[in-house]
């Protein structure tokens, strides 16, 4: 295969731990799919289950498996990387993804955590512009790393603020 | 019947503490202002700004009461606001509720010939208990009065140095302020309805969804004028300069007319000085021809077909509806099409359209996110074009069903036009492209020229259009042109790009292709070229946001009155050349900025485009020898 699409650079990684945050949402996710699907054959069958009702619950199961992998692969590629002017973002790694925000440009820096990342220590960071499409966010940030980024971009953005 | 009649001070009896709101923002420096603030509060409850002699007419009055507006006191709506905003819905109900009830009333009279209502239980409780049926209703109408007449006592607005502020609301309060150097746009509708009265909608639109500040309604004759006061403010121009140019506008625009027997008097004294002019014809043909009416046609034949030749009757019941609506919503827009206008102002881009119902509408520079000029099939052997654009702001319909015009229209540039049309309008947006080649080329051109094209092996990707699918780095803007069958060019400015992504799937991965996809608000447009080879398009990137940044720093359109470089465009705009309109006058300094550096001014003197292409001589030599084979 050729080679892909790349910028070089020293670029930030997230925490892998982000990798474990989205392997448990998306079995959690694949599980109760499973088991949806599976309750009503079980009952439908008195408990006698035929071989092929397993088959929703195994399908559930490989792709539970394969997600967590997935997930894995994914977060390696996830990373940040600031430059004088903008700061770019990089995601996926087939579907590549990548973005750059000019710091003027940054209207609002949320930071978020879920209930599985609050587990792990790690936050989100999500930035705004007035654009919608630009959807830029950056998960899996260990410890204060996030808040320093934040305060880091905001004051940095204050100084270089840009209209629209 | 106008405000200006009442006096320009906010009557003491008001609840709200006029003295607390402060006339500057108290901290922070959300918004730069020019080093010499030209526009001194005026004392309140002084007199108006005395006049230099002017021209005589309704511009001078309008101008006089705008300026009663413009003082930062804090100043109430056209009466008739209550009525537009919703009391017409109670006319209409009580209009029912008589008529409904009109052969009642007769039968009252003349009970012989009306007996047939001896069964009707709830007409006959109405007429046992007339009294008390009378009493309520009267009751609710004067409740109803005086809550119209509430709302319209605390709706208020005003206008300082620096904001347009709203406040209105009875029981919940809700305060609004547009600072002007985010000032989007300022739209002035006048439904029919309103018309008939005198008075207007005007809207301050601002970024975002529903942020826009709206006072609705005020009266016509001073809503053009109070919008140059407005502008003036936001464009950091001078007192003098302001001054001066009200004095041109009376000269020879002589304010708004008022005359209802035609409907486009509103733009009458506008029409003249348009860029450019949209025969009748065209507007009709290419309105046929743009697929809305054809599709609508089918329908409708499809109808009848079905109908007399299938017999199938109850089909009428189910398409019918459809059809009409489609013809409608058809009908709607070649109505605002019909009277289109497009001009040049020292305030940035006037349009204006509509023929019962109109909105004139000023765009300041670079308040335009991105461009979009596209050609239908079908318009293809008339050479027409069509140019829509983004903007950060919405406006919204009220929900009185009066304000749909200014959304439907709101992101058409020219609804139609040729390539001279085009050009002009394009060098309204972007005067640094205003006699460039490159929007020649963008349109209508194909490989070998100054764009960077997709290689040959995107051709799975782009079947017919290899050859054109490019695009270009302008100082200015980007320019990405696309589609040999369905052409289009979209063009970004600089200095509004938001964001840039670059992508690249898993099968542009395979082929070593690229996309590169420039983000800006809203979602009309979403400028990008795809199928680029994945150098040329990490090229694009990295060049892009160097001079990005480099834009963003030289763009000086938050207050632009120091750049007039508009001017430049019209000397050469069709409309100067027909000689529909005069020239343009040189530019003037504003006096305070004479000592300050002279600020770069945007692409003054078209400055020839520098061009930019990956490492390459022109023309592109991978259409002599495609890197494919080597």
């Amino acid at each position: 295969m050729a080679e892909r699409l790349d910028v070089a650079g020293a670029w930030q990684r997230v925490s892998m731990r982000y990798a474990a945050v989205e392997s448990i949402g998306s079995v959690i996710g694949w599980l109760l799919v499973g088991v949806g699907a599976t309750v009503p054959l079980w009952f439908l069958h008195d408990g006698d289950m035929p071989m092929w009702a397993w088959l929703p619950l195994a399908a559930a199961v490989v792709l539970a498996i394969v997600s967590v992998v997935w997930s894995f692969l994914r977060t390696r590629t996830i990373g940040y990387l600031q430059r004088d002017d903008d700061l770019l973002v990089r995601r996926g790694m087939l579907f590549r993804r990548f973005v750059a925000v000019p710091y003027g440009r940054m209207q609002i820096v949320d930071i978020t955590q879920g209930p599985i990342e609050r587990m792990f220590g790690l936050k989100s960071l999500k930035f705004v512009t007035a654009a919608a499409s630009s959807a830029i966010t950056i998960p899996g940030m260990p410890g204060s790393t996030a808040e320093e980024l934040r305060d880091h971009l905001v004051a940095v953005s204050e100084s270089r603020r840009a209209g629209l | 019947m106008t405000d200006g009649t009442r006096p320009p001070q906010a009557p003491p009896d008001q609840p709200l503490p006029d003295r607390a709101w402060p006339q500057q923002p108290p901290t922070g420096q959300p918004w730069p202002r020019p080093a010499e603030q030209p526009w001194p509060q005026p004392v309140a409850q002084g007199p108006p700004r005395s006049l230099a002699p002017q021209p005589t007419g309704d511009g001078r009055d309008a101008r006089a009461k705008a300026i009663q507006l413009v003082d930062g006191e804090w100043h109430r709506l056209h009466p008739a606001t209550p009525l537009l905003r919703g009391g017409l819905a109670l006319i209409i109900f009580l209009g029912i509720v008589v008529s409904t009830f009109r052969d009642r009333l007769i039968g009252m009279f003349v009970p012989e010939a009306w007996s047939e209502f001896e069964q009707d239980p709830f007409g006959d409780f109405v007429l046992d208990q007339l009294l008390w049926v009378a009493l309520g209703t009267v009751g609710a109408v004067l409740v109803g009065i005086l809550v119209f007449w509430l709302s319209w006592r605390v709706h208020r607005f005003r206008i300082t140095g620096d904001a347009v502020e709203v406040e209105q609301g009875i029981l919940v309060k809700r305060h609004r302020r547009a600072p002007l150097a985010r000032i989007q746009a300022i739209n002035i509708q006048k439904p029919w309805f309103a018309r008939l009265l005198g008075a207007c909608k005007f809207e301050v639109q601002q970024a975002g969804n529903d942020a826009n500040v709206d006072l609705n309604y005020l009266s016509s004759s001073v809503a053009d004028a109070l919008r140059y006061e407005v502008m003036d403010r936001a464009s950091g121009r001078s007192a003098a300069e302001a001054q001066r140019m009200a004095g041109e506008r009376a000269g020879h625009a002589g304010g708004v007319v008022d005359d209802l027997l035609r409907p486009d008097a509103e733009i009458a004294h506008l029409a003249p000085s348009s860029l450019v002019r949209i025969p009748v014809g065209r507007i009709v043909a290419s309105s046929l021809l743009d697929g809305w009416i054809v599709w609508a046609l089918v329908y409708a034949i499809g109808t009848v077909v079905l109908i007399v030749g299938l017999q199938q009757f109850w089909a009428v019941f189910a398409l019918l509806p459809g059809a009409i609506a489609f013809f409608a919503a058809g009908m709607r827009s070649l109505g605002s099409k019909l009277r289109y206008s497009i001009a040049a102002t020292p305030d940035g881009i006037r349009l204006a359209y509509g023929l019962a119902s109109t909105t004139t509408e000023i765009l300041p520079p670079g308040r335009i996110f991105a461009l979009q000029v596209k050609q239908p099939l079908l318009w293809r052997p008339f050479g027409w074009w069509q140019v829509t654009f983004t903007r950060a702001g919405r406006s919204k319909p009220d929900g009185s069903g009066q304000g749909g015009q200014a959304s439907q229209m709101a992101s058409y540039l020219l609804p139609v036009g040729d390539l001279r049309d085009v050009r002009t309008v394009i060098g309204l947006v972007l005067p640094e492209l205003a006699h460039s080649p490159l929007v020649d080329a963008g349109l209508l051109g194909q490989a070998p020229d100054a764009f960077v094209v997709s290689p040959p092996r995107a051709r799975v990707f782009r079947w017919f259009s290899v050859r054109r699918n490019g695009f270009y780095v302008h100082d200015a803007a980007f320019l990405l042109r696309a589609g040999r069958i369905w052409r289009s060019l979209q063009l970004v400015p600089q200095a509004r790009v938001q964001s840039v992504a670059l992508q690249q799937g898993p099968i542009y991965g395979l082929a070593r292709l690229g996309r590169v996809q420039f983000h800006v608000p809203d979602t009309v447009l979403s400028p990008g070229i795809g199928a680029i080879d994945q150098g040329d398009a990490r090229l694009l990137f990295d060049h892009a946001m160097r001079t990005v940044k480099a834009a963003i720093d030289r763009d000086g359109s938050e207050s632009w009155a120091a750049s007039l470089s508009r001017n430049a465009v019209l000397e050469t705009a069709p409309a100067v050349q027909d000689g529909l309109m005069p020239p343009p006058a040189p530019p003037v300094a504003a006096p305070w900025r004479q000592g300050e550096p002279q600020q770069q001014p945007l692409g003054r003197h078209a400055a020839p485009p520098r061009p930019w292409a990956p490492q390459r001589q022109q023309p592109d030599p991978r259409w002599q020898r495609p890197r494919d084979e080597r």
